[in-house]
């Protein structure tokens, strides 16, 4: 793994837990200011306290609805998201004691991304009465349901007389992904026009249908399962000695392996199902956070849960500014930024070692 | 490190804040609207068509990605993306009064979103008929108040329709038409019954060559063989993706069909060959006429 660099220290204290959330905060405020809608401060403060303490300020209908049903739900939305795929990422990287092991890899993305175009495909016609008692929500509750089916899939194919081997995890995660692959590409190909614009929005990401009820749905599921997992923070710690070493220690290595992808999958089927696929987030981020903090689990899941909020509201500001009035799909763009910073990564730690 | 990241924001902050100052006036203006509609947006090709038949092709402030024609009025307008793509705030920023969609997209949660903002959508039933692009365009005059427009529009269509049916008249037996959906050698789909590309045949004097299924299915060298076209209809851009008529042959088991050995090819452009807009009756009168025009006469049936 990557330890941190002695060269870093310094801006380990600078982006202390603390520090990252008073910078997460600024962002949100600045990101509720910054839109393809120009709004001066001031209008932006007086829906606020419309909204919140009742002020009566008489602005108009679509200017309270713009930012406090449009803006502030997807900034929010973008927060939980960023920070729920990045805690997600670090505690899988930690548990396959892999730095470039990603949630995608234990089958939750693609599990996800075969029900939600089999969603598309279908909410018509064979799901009928579920899809149309679901509507919109038909998609992001089969991806939901479909992340969760494939990764006990792959749980259950990794366990065998009460031990789940770690290595065949992977393994069945990869061949679950492929298959998943081969399933959502029969699906496409029998897509017409209409449905494979939508299967290919879906698999580039967007916050764009953000609102309080998606909300309302994804922060338990992200909340809960994220504080699970920094409970299990000094357990993670001992399994990067090895699986036996830890278990030597007193680790019950079987329950942290449950709990740790239980958790995992739950947090990761939920912001794919609310925001489709977004890439590169839950890999990248907790590189970033171990290469200035070190790999001690209990800063290293609350920095990256911290900086993967923070980075994604910069990035869903982007994706919603950039090409205005048009918009970049999120998925694209985390990709375009992570990919290369990424290969810097790779880079700087090969001189070093 | 440091510099990295520092360099980083504030190239983001600054592409940003530039973006930001492009974008519309201020939203103080929206306060004071008056009743008529003066400020549209157009989310569907055949409904922005209909807007510029209907002269109010100086009303719109944006269109979506569907919208090409007419093109050079268009390449100064906002371009929103897709229909079911759309960034709502982005649309709200224009300050249309009134949004024009078809009601297939009725569904689409951002259009949603934007009713609850307060901005009034008018819903277009669509249809593959040729009474479409009237009974859309009565529905616009009537929204924004058009008689003379209406009445105007009104006549060239059934000009357009008197065409239609002198061309069909000189219509000798009734071709077989496959159309064929392409985008790239990959995929390829063929247009059943109940589709746009089906009613457009018909309208042509021609019959759809498939009739054992409902919509767009994808194409197999064997279904080929046995729905047996005489023609093959293709949109430009489809027919580029394969690379012309060449590469369109060397598809398994279209050389074979009779539109193949004959080399019955018709490419046309999609919108105007299948969005039934006001060009719709102009459309099928061309259709006609070019599968008159091919060099070889069909088996007749």
């Amino acid at each position: 793994m990557i330890q941190s660099l002695p060269k870093y220290r310094s801006l380990s204290r600078l982006l202390s837990p603390p520090v990252l959330t008073l910078l997460l905060v600024i962002s949100a405020l600045c990101a509720l200011l910054i839109g393809a809608y120009s709004l001066p401060v001031q209008q932006v403060g007086l829906v606020m306290g419309e909204q919140l303490f009742g002020l009566e300020a008489g602005l108009p209908q679509t200017l309270s609805y713009l930012v406090w049903d449009i803006r502030l739900p997807r900034i929010l939305l973008s927060v939980f998201v960023g920070g729920g795929l990045a805690i997600a990422g670090a505690a899988v990287q930690g548990l396959f004691r892999n730095p470039l092991a990603d949630p995608t890899l234990i089958g939750v993305t693609s599990g996800a991304m075969v029900f939600a175009v089999a969603g598309i495909l279908f909410s018509a016609s064979v799901l009928g009465v579920i899809g149309s008692w679901l509507g919109y929500a038909t998609v992001t509750v089969m991806a939901f349901t479909g992340s969760l089916l494939t990764t006990f899939l792959v749980y259950w194919l990794a366990s065998s007389k009460g031990y789940t081997s770690v290595v065949t995890m992977l393994l069945a995660g990869v061949a679950i992904t492929a298959l998943g692959g081969a399933l959502t590409g029969l699906m496409t190909y029998f897509s017409d026009e209409d449905e494979l614009r939508d299967i290919t929005f879906w698999t580039l990401g967007s916050l764009g249908g953000a609102n309080w009820q998606m909300l309302a749905l994804l922060v338990p599921l992200v909340l809960l399962p994220a504080f699970i997992l920094w409970r299990q923070s000094s357990q993670l710690d001992l399994l990067l000695l090895g699986e036996r070493e830890a278990a030597y220690t007193g680790v019950n290595t079987q329950r942290t392996k449950w709990i740790v992808i239980g958790c995992a999958a739950l947090i990761v089927g939920a912001c794919v199902a609310v925001s489709g696929v977004i890439a590169f987030v839950a890999l990248v981020v907790p590189h970033l956070v171990r290469l200035i903090q070190g790999p001690r689990h209990r800063s290293l899941l609350l920095g990256s849960a911290l900086l993967g909020g923070l980075l994604m509201v910069w990035a869903d500001t982007a994706a919603r500014t950039l090409i205005a009035p048009a918009e970049l799909p999120i998925g694209i763009l985390t990709a375009l930024l992570g990919a290369p910073f990424f290969i810097w990564l790779l880079l700087k730690t090969k001189r070093s070692l | 490190m440091n510099r990295f990241i520092i360099h980083f924001l504030g190239m983001l902050a600054l592409g940003l804040s530039l973006n930001a100052c492009q974008n519309a006036p201020s939203a103080t203006e929206q306060a004071t609207q008056e009743a008529s509609y003066k400020r549209l947006v157009s989310l569907s090709g055949s409904v922005t068509e209909l807007l510029y038949e209907l002269e109010q092709g100086d009303k719109i402030v944006g269109v979506d990605v569907t919208s090409t024609y007419p093109a050079e009025q268009l390449t100064q307008l906002p371009k929103l993306g897709h229909v079911r793509q759309l960034n709502v705030e982005a649309l709200l920023s224009l300050q249309p009064d009134l949004v024009l969609a078809e009601r297939t997209d009725e569904a689409s949660a951002a259009l949603q979103q934007l009713e609850t903002a307060g901005v009034e959508v008018l819903w277009l039933d669509g249809s593959f008929t040729l009474d479409k692009p009237l009974a859309q365009a009565e529905q616009i005059g009537k929204k924004l108040g058009l008689n003379e427009e209406l009445e105007s529009l009104r006549k060239t269509y059934e000009a357009d329709k008197a065409k239609l049916q002198q061309a069909r008249q000189t219509m000798e037996g009734i071709p077989k038409v496959l159309f064929i959906y392409a985008r790239g050698k990959g995929s390829l789909m063929v247009a059943g019954k109940n589709t746009a590309a089906s009613a457009m045949i018909e309208l042509a004097g021609g019959q759809n060559a498939i009739s054992s299924f409902e919509g767009f299915r994808a194409l197999s060298a064997e279904g080929l063989m046995e729905a047996q076209p005489e023609v093959l209809l293709l949109f430009d851009s489809g027919l580029q993706s394969l690379g012309g008529v060449e590469g369109l042959l060397q598809i398994p088991g279209l050389a074979q069909t009779p539109a193949g050995q004959q080399g019955h090819i018709i490419g046309m452009e999609g919108l105007y060959l299948l969005g039934f807009t006001p060009r719709a009756a102009r459309a099928a009168a061309d259709l006609s006429g070019r599968l008159q025009a091919l060099p070889d006469a069909y088996t007749l049936n």
